[in-house]
């Protein structure tokens, strides 16, 4: 691939920088329609309560009130993704603190706010289940007791009370594999709930117009799930709804589902007015998404050799009050948890649980940060029992191109070596680990520093998408598919994507993006996906449209299309005949008015790799049977713990990632340096906190994501470019990756700086003190 | 709710005498988030910022400095006060973040009274004086005598604290702040004020207050004493440190338990004392 077209591979510019630079990027909570009223919502001040009665009568009396909502007033139609098990607003029983029991509209927002708060409702407390451990001891009260009778996917694999899922990856005999074991390590790891932070609360406008037609505006990861879930919740054809996006201000997953869509449009539909909904900060962060969190038992074991034999993994995640995306993130932290290894004896086993706390989703990582914060700071404790170096153990376990994953399915493409040894040798490893755990590190002024590795994989792919270009009248390009631009740049490397297929400038390319009426189906933007997947299907759009563009060319110059050659810069013409060409203007322009018709191209495809081999794996309950291709990271983090405080403070990090192909070099940089600073947050400081089942932290004044200044600017992105056969030009996915590897690097890098090994994140300055003050006693 | 724009000190407080709960508001960084929250609701706001010299900042000949109540926190942190005023110049470069600098003012941050704000302490440290102004005229008052308890203060409703007032540095006196937060602009967890004055080495006065660790800026006079006439080596500070923790009531809160601070205190008292020593090396 020496002879990439232009556009790949370059540093470009971010078409939407300027407008968000300036302040001129219109997010949904910027935009007004005529006549549009404003919505408030009543959460719930409890964690489990049944609904006696609610008196609306005071709200509906205050001037300006247009409407106020109740479960009662909304038809009973649930939805979910696996379980259909939510609500617009509470029916009959709140679930969560914070969970929406009554909404208003009025004339203007303090009004509505005023209303909401004059709404009585008459509660009857009911026993919570507050944590995974309560929601799974004997005699459990259930969350949802009539959880038998809500559709559902078939075979998620339930078996207790208040379980919404349980799975299973198995290979090999893992009870008689610990014989062949020098070494076994085992421990019990937890990971916390994070919240998602995105900068844009969560916001929807909706209305009807007079042919009773929905249009929602909303700030979403997928028009097509709004859309086709909104047909559920209002019992309307999917005709009769259009979604769109403006700006949208970070999502990270938690805008992966819908958020208040639904609400909003039942308030248009009450009032027929439009109605606009923007959650404050505290609102998203109690009504809205965050990731699961869980408890982690692993056991790994090798040979003294440093070969890796047999791991055995239970996993249980808090998926909240609604199932939400729960069974697919079990199943995908279940997949990823016998690491980038080639460990034959494996039996990955985990389970969701329903708990009366914030529903928990998809949030970058999906599972996989949870699972392999356990598992990688595993592989350290193994390394250093026996004696190894770890990235050289990590190096002799690693999966290459051509192995196997867990599940059976073969691995295309893999620079998870180039990435171990390029972040080793940037960061100068050798010299800066003097001992292995050892509390060895040297430092000034009461810190200690150390430094870590992780390796990690994930992957991109996932279900259905699809693109369409047309060529206008002038030879320029409209490019459109349902990738949301998040903030990520995924419309400048679609459009570069297009661009390359097409040899031609990115100048002359236009997109729509993420509007149900004017765009075609894309299942969703997460996954890591948006390059690969939609990739694939604008390089199949604009293959379509290169094969008419000859066959234009060639009965105008009355040839044969195979002496047809596409040329740098939107021209076709005769091979080996240069002055014979045909601009794409001339050739649109006899499309349009003379013969053939407007040139448009379109692709479509569902995810086409190698399914789990059912007979060499025992998989149990995954809802897919193909996922993805895998995609490959490695970490290494310099810190210094300071012994006086017990913070943990970040020197440098080097995190290499195999792209596959770098589209555009820059906003990959980014999307690594962006998951990274996640990712140490997760590591060090972030922890939603519930107590009695009362959030305690949901505002930003108590919520602490990392800033600039927390982190080093010595973030160092290395890109790797293993080309994966099926990817656009051979790219593949970054989103999540540089999140997933983050915490047990930095896990890992305290234990070497300090010797001890906190299996718990965030690893809080209170908590690395504790430990400190606990190694100090012994 | 009514806002009111005086131009002079005694129309503010003939405004605030009028108007039973009205607030004065400068910057607006606390008052205004309170409003948004619903945890104030005044009939009446009294701006202070069209009050004429309030955002002056006058330096003395001889060293001393007088600041008008409205004086911001970002001018504050750009001074470049001498000696052991530098106490106050560093802890107001380490409040929140540049744009609420930019607005919150050095009264405000007073008057709030949050016991883990950064300022607070740092007057102590410094031992201003400040004056306020009410219907029956002016009067001044020292800053260890202005903070009363949690974000509560000595200045009655009616009064308007007006002016900070600090006298010359001695010669030999260096000043430090040393916070601790989970992040960049957060609240402290805990920090220490330090204010030393220095004569060959040995140290004639401190004054050591903490942040975070009390229902105001804690500062105990046998602390101070326990660095004095030393060469505030590890042993005076330990001791003083130690007279600190054990004086200590912190509250429990999203940034640590009171166990937690407690816990801390002697090793941050240290730095902070370290970092004003350091700076009578860097000077000799």
């Amino acid at each position: 691939m020496n002879d990439l077209p232009e556009a790949i591979g370059k540093r470009l510019p971010r078409r939407d920088a300027a407008d968000k630079l300036a302040g001129a990027a219109r997010y949904t909570d910027d935009l007004a329609r005529p006549g549009m009223l404003h919505a408030a919502i009543l959460g719930s001040p409890w964690p489990s309560a049944r609904i006696l009665g609610i008196d609306t009568a005071a709200a509906r009396a205050l001037p300006g009130v247009k409407a106020v909502l109740t479960g009662a007033d909304l038809p009973e139609r649930r939805w979910g993704l696996f379980v259909y098990d939510e609500t617009a607003l509470a029916a009959g029983v709140v679930r969560y603190v914070g969970e929406p029991v009554a909404a208003v509209a009025a004339a203007d927002l303090a009004t509505a706010r005023a209303a909401a708060a004059l709404i009585e409702v008459d509660y009857e407390e009911l026993t919570p289940v507050l944590s995974i451990e309560e929601a799974l001891r004997d005699g459990a009260v259930p969350v949802h007791p009539h959880f038998d009778s809500y559709e559902k996917r078939p075979d998620l694999g339930f078996e207790r009370v208040n379980e919404i899922a349980r799975q299973e990856f198995s290979e090999g005999d893992v009870e008689a594999a610990w014989a062949d074991c020098d070494v076994v390590v085992d421990g019990v790891y937890e990971v916390p709930s994070q919240s998602h932070v995105y900068l844009e609360p969560v916001s929807a406008i909706a209305e009807f117009d007079r042919a009773g037609k929905l249009t929602v505006r909303s700030a979403n990861q997928s028009v097509n799930k709004v859309q086709a879930t909104l047909s559920r919740a209002l019992d309307l054809p999917m005709s009769k709804i259009r979604a769109t996006t403006p700006a949208v201000g970070g999502a990270f997953g938690g805008k992966s589902g819908v958020t208040v869509q639904p609400l909003v449009a039942h308030l248009a539909r009450a009032t027929g007015r439009p109605v606009r909904l923007t959650l404050t900060r505290e609102e998203d962060f109690m009504m809205m998404r965050r990731r699961h969190p869980a408890i982690v038992r692993v056991k790994t074991g090798a040979k003294a050799d440093g070969t890796l034999v047999a791991r055995d993994l239970e996993i249980v995640y808090d998926g909240g009050a609604y199932a939400e995306d729960s069974p697919a993130v079990l199943g995908f932290g279940l997949l990823m948890a016998r690491g980038p290894y080639a460990i034959p004896h494996c039996r990955l086993r985990g389970s969701a649980v329903y708990t009366n706390r914030l529903r928990a989703a998809g949030f970058r990582g999906y599972g996989n940060p949870q699972v392999t914060f356990a598992t990688e700071a595993q592989i350290d404790e193994l390394a250093d029992k026996l004696g190894l170096d770890p990235v050289d153990f990590r190096l002799k376990n690693a999966v290459t191109t051509g192995g196997r994953w867990i599940g059976g399915q073969t691995i295309t493409s893999c620079g998870l070596a180039e990435c171990l040894t390029r972040a080793r040798d940037a960061a100068g490893w050798t010299g800066k680990r003097p001992g292995s755990g050892a509390g060895t590190g040297a430092g000034a002024n009461g810190r200690l520093r150390g430094v870590g590795v992780s390796a990690f994989a994930h992957i991109c792919g996932l279900l259905g998408t699809s693109a369409t270009v047309r060529l206008l009248e002038d030879g320029t390009v409209a490019l459109a598919h349902s990738a949301v631009d998040l903030g990520q740049g995924a419309e400048a490397a679609l459009a570069q994507i297009c661009a390359g297929a097409l040899d031609i400038d990115i100048d002359r390319i236009d997109s729509t993006s993420a509007d149900s009426g004017a765009a075609p189906y894309n299942w969703s933007t997460g996954g890591s996906r948006v390059t690969y997947m939609v990739g694939r299907a604008v390089v199949k759009a604009a293959d379509s449209v290169r094969e008419q563009i000859v066959r234009h060319a060639a009965e105008t110059f009355e040839c044969a299309p195979g002496d047809i050659e596409i040329r740098p810069g939107g021209r076709a013409g005769i091979v080996g005949v240069p002055e014979k060409e045909l601009s794409f203007g001339d050739i649109s322009l006899r499309a349009h008015y003379q013969a053939g018709g407007p040139i448009i191209g379109s692709g479509g495809l569902v995810y086409d790799g190698e399914a789990f081999d059912y007979k060499e794996a025992l998989i149990r309950n995954y809802p897919f049977a193909r996922i993805g291709t895998y995609i490959f990271g490695a970490h290494v983090v310099e810190v210094e713990v300071d012994t006086v405080t017990g913070k943990v403070e970040i020197l440098r990090a080097w995190a290499a990632h195999d792209v596959g192909r770098a589209i555009n070099p820059t906003a990959v940089e980014g999307q690594i340096q962006g998951g990274f600073v996640q990712g140490a947050g997760y590591a060090l400081v972030e922890e939603l906190l519930w107590e009695d089942g009362q959030p305690i932290n949901p505002s930003m004044m108590d919520y602490k994501v990392y800033g600039a200044p927390d982190l080093p600017l010595e973030i160092h992105p290395i890109v790797v470019e293993d080309p994966e056969p099926s990817g656009p030009f051979g790219a593949k996915g970054i989103g999540e990756p540089p999140l997933v590897g983050a915490a047990p690097a930095i896990a890992n890098a305290v234990a070497n700086a300090t010797g001890l090994r906190l299996r718990t994140i965030p690893m809080t300055p209170e908590r690395v003190l504790d430990a400190l003050a606990a190694a100090a006693e012994e | 709710m009514q806002l009111f724009h005086p131009t002079t000190i005694d129309e503010a407080v003939t405004l605030l005498a009028a108007h039973e709960e009205a607030r004065c508001i400068a910057g607006g960084q606390t008052l205004v988030a309170m409003l948004n929250l619903g945890l104030l609701d005044p009939p009446a706001l009294v701006s202070l910022r069209k009050v004429e010299g309030l955002d002056r900042l006058v330096r003395h000949a001889g060293g001393g400095v007088t600041m008008g109540a409205a004086v911001t926190q970002a001018a504050l942190a750009a001074a470049g006060l001498p000696g052991a005023l530098a106490v106050l110049c560093e802890a107001a470069q380490q409040v929140a973040h540049p744009a609420i600098r930019n607005f919150g003012t050095v009264g405000g941050a007073l008057c709030h009274a949050d016991p883990a704000a950064d300022l607070p302490p740092a007057f102590v440290a410094a031992d201003a004086r400040l004056t306020a102004v009410g219907p029956t005229g002016e009067r001044s008052l020292s800053a260890g005598d202005f903070f009363v308890d949690y974000l509560t203060t000595a200045l009655a409703e009616d009064e308007i604290l007006t002016a900070i007032h600090l006298l010359p540095p001695p010669t030999g006196s260096v000043g430090a702040y040393y916070k601790f937060a989970r992040v960049d602009g957060d609240y402290a967890t805990v920090s220490v004020a330090a204010t030393l004055t220095l004569e060959g080495g040995v140290c004639r006065a401190a004054r050591i207050v903490l942040g975070s660790c009390a229902a105001g800026p804690l500062r105990l006079d046998a602390a101070d004493e326990a660095l004095a006439d030393t060469r505030p080596d590890g042993k005076a500070v330990a001791r003083a440190g130690a007279l600190l923790q054990e004086a200590a009531e912190p509250l429990a809160d999203m940034r640590g338990s009171a166990e937690y601070r407690r816990r801390i205190i002697p090793g941050l008292v240290a730095r902070a004392v370290e970092a004003a020593m350091a700076k009578s090396e860097a000077r000799s």
